[in-house]
């Protein structure tokens, strides 16, 4: 058994590497930029990244509001309370997927015609959009398990996560569209 | 003038609107009902003769908006607590039966209206899920009293 584990390994890893190039490859496909990015130089300009901010994280997943409904002493009130957070919570896992997926179509295909790429960047960010990815289902998952409320540290480590793949990815991006990006919304 | 707006004016219009007129309104929630009523449903402006008068349309219209956003998000991205406590105040203001205004309130949603176009899609929800969520525990509390003291009904 203890020799099959190697095998494993390995072929875990090559199954983490051909997820990372096959997310890469999706999320270059998707949306029109592609087409439109070699041809058109407004096109570029064009892009803009909707960050959410910070506060409407902290509201939604923050337990000040669950704290203040409980002591309302309802069940009727708290089980509303739940059902709207996790529609909201799920809601906010769809924007910053949706947010990290235009970050990397953008990235990739800027990679596309880019003549100085940096291999260990690449990887880099490869390997943070997959942990990005693979924390945001982690995260709908304890959404579903457990509700929205006490899950902040999560959290907080999925959007520090986004944060520096913003960062990474902007400091490679052509000048005109990095200086579009590089303000997040705080 | 279209085309020569300055972020002056825009900041004196500001200015004016905070203290005349938006200082003697006395809750925040109340604050961005009126805001949201000087916008034409139709168009998306906003207009306030006074304001127009002493600036412009162009400057008028760009200080409402920039002061609805600013106050929806205050509310929006507030606490419920401090919501619950706005809305309470609010709906004791109007003058009807706070029962009646409820049942309205919860049917109609008129709060959606309140909410400026160019918000965020989630703050917006949020904002909605919110105050539905307040009018549900001010009608509570509401029939908790109403158990407690029977005469006040």
């Amino acid at each position: 058994m203890s020799g099959a584990l190697p095998f494993l390994a390995i072929g875990l890893l090559l199954l983490m590497l051909l997820s990372v190039v096959w997310i890469l490859r999706s999320s270059a496909e998707k949306g029109s930029l592609s087409e439109s990015w070699e041809h058109d130089g407004k096109s570029i300009a064009g892009f803009h990244l909707d960050a959410l901010p910070q506060e409407l994280t902290e509201r939604i997943f923050g337990s000040q509001d669950w704290d203040f409904v409980s002591a309302q002493g309802t069940a009727g009130l708290r089980r509303l309370f739940l059902q709207q957070r996790t529609a909201l919570a799920l809601a906010w896992i769809r924007a910053a997927r949706a947010n990290a997926n235009k970050l990397i179509h953008t990235h990739v295909t800027a990679a596309r015609t880019s003549s100085r790429l940096e291999p260990l960047v690449e990887l880099r960010v490869g390997a943070d959009y997959l942990l990005f990815v693979v924390l945001c289902q982690l995260i709908m998952l304890a959404i579903w398990l457990r509700g929205p409320i006490h899950l902040g540290r999560l959290i907080g480590y999925t959007d520090t996560l986004s944060e520096r793949l913003h960062e990474l990815i902007v400091r490679v991006l052509p000048a005109e569209l990095a200086s579009e990006n590089s303000n997040r919304q705080s | 003038m279209p085309g020569r707006l300055s972020r002056t004016d825009v900041q004196a219009a500001r200015d004016d609107l905070k203290n005349r007129t938006l200082c003697s309104i006395g809750t925040e929630f109340a604050r961005l009902i009126y805001l949201a009523s000087a916008r034409d449903y139709n168009t998306g402006r906003y207009y306030h003769d006074g304001l127009a008068f002493q600036f412009s349309e162009e400057a008028a219209g760009k200080a409402l908006a920039e002061a609805h956003a600013e106050v929806f998000r205050d509310i929006a991205l507030g606490s419920l607590e401090n919501l619950v406590d706005q809305l309470q105040l609010y709906l004791h203001s109007v003058g009807a039966d706070p029962g009646e205004t409820l049942r309205a309130w919860d049917k109609l949603e008129p709060y959606r209206v309140a909410i400026p176009v160019d918000s965020d899609a989630l703050t917006a929800a949020l904002f909605s899920a919110n105050v539905k969520l307040a009018l549900a525990i001010v009608e509570s509390r509401q029939r908790s009293h109403h158990r407690q003291d029977p005469q006040s009904a």
